[in-house]
């Protein structure tokens, strides 16, 4: 018995992963460090006119970081941007204040449509759940474009975790490449062959439905399926909004916290209701111009994907570890991984960051300069072509797919922000569910206080599984969501 | 009678009755044994949750890490048998208050499940909500739910701190428009027990003036560790004339809790807590319909308030180094040993009270006794309460840094509320307790302000002067000040994420 849940624990990828330090002095002694100079720092941030964090760069700072290679001091700030605090003399809000300079600025939960409000001044606030970069807790959730004033305006969104995004992101432009090259097959076979061609998109076993061509050039998206027309995966945002992490982070600097930057303004500056209609340069009307570079999200996107990931805990009683066995297998059995797809595998680890104005450009190969845990490469030894063949595969729990989920779970139809069309107000990306054992409450609004609540809302497409986990008898029930209690991330030891 | 018994229960250590195989029996069946002999009461079979082990110092170690880092593990086995079994889990988290009168439980495991407590998601089995959605604007008395756990709301500086703005509670509203509630920054929960051990004793000091009163028949003055509360008289008929009273409701009872200063005890304000944000009622029916009986019982809430009576209070950290930015880029700050930081600290302690800040921010009060005493429990903060503990006085007593006078202050229209707070005016609060303001930004009622530059700006009424005196500073004055203030925080410690 022991002989195999031992060959279980260590024949499991994930938990080949680097999950606990175990050297709690080294920890601790860190976390010593972290905390003298953080202790240290706020007394020297207090004695500045502005009791200002330095959470701002500029993008020649950036570029010279990396140039420098020192991904590092590039992760260390971008930590330190994620956790500060921004007050209104550093753009905090969109223009509502209690008073003159140095009166604060208004918080206003309830966003006012895609301008957004003001919710914190730090991206910690509602992103520490389960540990740092964590998800948001039940009073964080957020409530997007409303009318500023009522709750039943808004459309409720529960603040994910944010770790792995990084691997996410290359996971997700694998099959945006893989789709996209089907695409082009598709339209040189029908340019060739003179007549309409169809292809099938399944990517790694994942249906995004099939592309047609026309001999003129024309694309046919109507068979396409899970995936917006354009063929790009948006892994991020509950109903797959944003490609990247840099487009994301853009945004919610805006909607958040009332911080436009440059590259927000160039974006859509003509478009008073995605920015404001205030002065040029301040469109969001708070007396602040140039309230970030657009370094800045390229900074926060940097610090994201350099993130360690999830891990699987194992359970050290021997039932609850068969149990928890058990539950792996119902996993699968049910359905559920039909959607929550366990596995990616990532052929190379670099991630891009583009800014969205400008031509700053970030390269970080996450398996030298991704925190720990990182993902492992795995070597399977040389192919039948000659070629050492490796891959790093990671274990995210989604198929990176967009769903319907019926009409229980509908919110409201959401026009993506880069004019790719709207999402269905019953489809949602599949969520990632690596962690999810830290981030109670779930769904996309947090409507769920358990796991159970949560796999019970489940509708539309994945009603028939939701059907299989009910008729299961009540201890597979038990099993399934243990295993799904597994799902959790690692320790973090701090002094604070 | 129950009291001397827990002080018992921990002298005798930290040995469960839970571990004791086959001890059945319900809870309370066999009454009360002697108050001052071994429990002779059969306790009920009760496995306690993952615990740290009692109340915890800010401390750091490596023994205290190790400490941590075993109830995280603990923590997390626990949450997958909940996920597997639910009710074998949630057994652990529910006692009586007849088990804590009979000597069955340690403060020790008393304390460990309060922290529990605090830290669990309810669900809708135990009673969770109000059978319907949460509801981020909530409903004059009847609250939301707007939040699944105690920590959710209470965790800037460690355990049971501070929230941030986007935590803000929407209290008093209708349930639906942000413009019909009034916004509250969850407070820090630090020293609660220490906090109530000066309102307590302030209470008594006012109720003696009170007696005094009704046998002289003159003017006395209500004055309470050093602060003034206005007069009373006794009018011929013997009641008493409270019209003169000032910064504290005519029962002359200090409530250090809520930021009006509307709760005497901690008891109050976590049974309130628990119904308007988690919808979790500590009485026994089903007032919220929602199926479920009894939600808390007495014994978990005098698990939470030992719990948060336990806590460290916070403490004066003065700054002994410098810190210096090293070459641009680098970005790194080098600290240094300079006494830069405590020539700041010296100026800006002057400065408080020169400005007048702590005319109201009174920094010390002086308690003669660590008893923590409520309805159910007694509890020598002294001896078992989290360190480090206040400073002993020779005389005895204990000096206890909470930086506030316990008293309500009118604070101008620019803070006032939209709703009178159970009789309190729209723009009177209690000065807020400064102890921990370091680590409790954003700051203010509403959680607006992120300076501390912005916190005293929009102070008003009362404190008007004191904050036009801190603007007209020049800037190294002001700085000097928010060095003093940023001094006052934890005790570094240990935490596990």
């Amino acid at each position: 018995m022991r002989g195999a849940l031992l060959a279980l624990v260590l024949t499991s990828p994930s938990l080949a992963q680097p999950g606990l330090q175990t050297d709690v002095e080294a920890q601790l002694a860190d976390a010593v460090e972290l905390f003298a100079n953080t202790f240290a720092e706020a007394f020297f941030h207090a004695t500045d006119p502005n009791e200002r964090f330095e959470v701002l760069i500029f993008p020649g700072v950036l570029a010279q970081l990396v140039e420098r290679g020192d991904f590092a001091l590039v992760f260390s700030l971008g930590d330190e941007a994620f956790e500060a605090e921004l007050d209104r003399a550093g753009g905090l809000g969109r223009g509502e204040a209690h008073g003159p300079p140095p009166q604060p600025a208004v918080t206003r939960r309830i966003h006012t449509g895609e301008l957004g409000g003001l919710d914190a001044g730090a991206c910690r606030a509602c992103h520490f759940v389960g540990g740092p970069d964590g998800s948001g807790a039940a009073t964080q959730v957020a409530l997007f474009r409303g009318d500023g004033a009522t709750l039943s305006s808004a459309d409720p969104r529960d603040p994910p975790h944010v770790m792995g995004t990084g691997y996410v992101s290359l996971a997700a432009a694998r099959i945006t490449t893989a789709l996209q090259e089907e695409r082009g097959v598709a339209s040189r076979v029908a340019a060739n062959s003179g007549r309409r061609v169809a292809r099938p998109l399944v990517i790694d076993g994942v249906d995004f439905g099939e592309i047609a061509a026309l001999p003129d050039g024309t694309i046919d998206t109507t068979g396409v399926v899970g995936v917006s027309p354009d063929l790009v995966v948006r892994p991020f945002g509950h109903k797959g909004r944003h490609a990247t992490l840099v487009s994301l982070v853009d945004e919610a600097l805006q909607v958040h916290h009332g911080l436009q930057s440059t590259s927000r303004l160039a974006e859509h500056g003509a478009a008073p209701d995605l920015v404001g209609d205030g002065p040029e340069g301040d469109r969001d009307g708070d007396g602040v111009v140039e309230e970030a570079s657009e370094a800045q999200a390229v900074l926060l996107a940097s610090y994201l994907s350099m993130l360690g990931v999830p891990r699987i805990a194992p359970p050290h009683d021997p039932e609850l570890a068969l149990a928890w066995a058990r539950g792996r297998r119902l996993f699968e059995e049910v359905g559920c991984e039909g959607c929550h797809r366990a596995r990616h595998a990532l052929e190379e680890t670099i991630i891009t960051h583009d800014a969205r104005a400008g031509d700053l450009q970030i390269r970080i190969d996450l398996s030298e300069h991704g925190q720990e845990p990182a993902p492992v490469q795995v070597d399977f030894g040389v192919d039948e072509g000659g070629f050492l063949r490796h891959e790093t595969p990671i274990f995210p729990f989604t198929d990176l797919r967009r769903h319907g989920m019926g009409a229980a779970l509908a919110a409201r139809d959401e026009p993506l922000p880069d004019g790719a069309g709207v999402v269905p107000a019953d489809t949602w990306l599949t969520r990632s569910l690596w962690g999810v054992a830290d981030t109670a409450p779930y769904l996309h609004d947090g409507r769920a206080p358990t796991l159970h609540a949560a796999i019970v809302a489940h509708g539309g497409e994945a009603e028939a599984s939701r059907d299989a986990f009910l008729a299961l008898p009540t201890g597979d029930q038990g099993a399934l969501r243990l295993f799904l209690a597994s799902l959790t991330r690692p320790a973090v030891l701090l002094v604070e | 009678m129950g009291r001397s018994l827990i002080a018992l229960a921990l002298l005798v250590g930290c040995e469960g009755p839970a571990g004791a195989p086959g001890a059945p029996g319900a809870p309370g069946e066999a009454g009360a044994g002697p108050p001052d002999a071994a429990p002779a009461v059969e306790c009920p079979p009760w496995t306690p949750p993952a615990g740290l082990g009692g109340p915890i110092d800010s401390e750091v170690s490596v023994a205290m890490a190790h400490r941590w880092l075993a109830f995280r593990d603990e923590r997390e086995q626990e949450r997958m048998w909940a996920a597997y079994d639910p009710a074998r889990v949630a057994a652990r988290y529910r006692i009586e208050q007849a088990w804590i009168d009979d000597g069955c439980v340690t403060l020790a495991q008393l304390v460990d499940l309060g922290r529990g407590l605090f830290l669990r998601a309810f669900t809708p089995a135990e009673g969770y909500g109000r059978g319907g959605p949460r509801s981020r604007v909530q409903r004059d008395g009847i609250g939301g739910p707007d939040a699944s756990s105690c920590s959710n709301c209470h965790w800037k500086g460690g355990f049971a701190g501070s929230g941030d703005r986007a935590d803000n509670a929407f209290q008093f509203g209708d349930g639906e428009r942000l413009d019909s509630a009034d916004e509250r920054n969850p407070p820090a929960l630090w020293g609660a027990g220490w906090t109530e051990r000066v309102a307590a004793e302030m209470t008594a000091e006012l109720h003696a003036v009170a007696a005094r009163a009704r046998e002289s028949g003159e003017h006395e003055a209500l004055v309470a560790k050093g602060v003034f509360f206005g007069r009373v008289r006794a009018r011929p008929d013997g009641t008493l004339d409270t019209s003169e009273v000032v910064g504290v409701d005519p029962d002359l009872v200090v409530k250090p809790f809520g930021w009006k200063g509307t709760f005497p005890t901690i008891r109050a304000f976590v049974r309130s807590s628990l119904n308007l944000h988690l919808g979790m009622q500590a009485r026994a029916g089903d007032d919220d319909e929602d199926g479920v009986e009894e939600e808390i019982t007495e014994g978990q809430l005098s698990a939470m308030v030992a719990f948060l009576a336990t806590l460290d209070p916070p403490r004066i950290l003065v700054p002994d180094e410098g810190g210096a930015r090293g070459p641009p880029l680098s970005g790194e700050l080098e600290i240094v040993d300079s006494p830069e930081f405590v020539m700041r600290w010296l100026e800006g302690a002057e400065l408080f009270g020169e400005l007048g800040c702590a005319d109201c921010h009174v920094p010390f009060h002086r308690v003669d006794s660590a008893r923590y005493v409520d309805d159910q429990l007694d509890i020598d903060l002294g001896r078992d309460g989290a360190g480090p503990q206040p400073e002993r006085r020779e005389g005895g007593g204990w000096l206890v840094p909470v930086f506030s006078d316990f008293k309500r202050h009118a604070m101008g229209e620019g803070l006032a509320a939209r709703h009178v707070e159970a009789g309190v005016p729209r723009d009177t609060w209690l000065t807020r307790r400064l102890w921990g303001v370091a680590q409790t930004r954003p700051y203010l009622h509403d959680g607006s302000a992120v300076t501390f530059d912005e916190a005293i700006a929009r102070h008003g009424g009362e404190a008007a002067r004191a904050r036009e005196g801190f603007l007209a500073r020049p800037e190294a004055h002001r700085a000097s000040l928010r060095v003093f203030l940023l001094s006052l925080r934890r005790a570094p410690a240990i935490r596990v994420r």
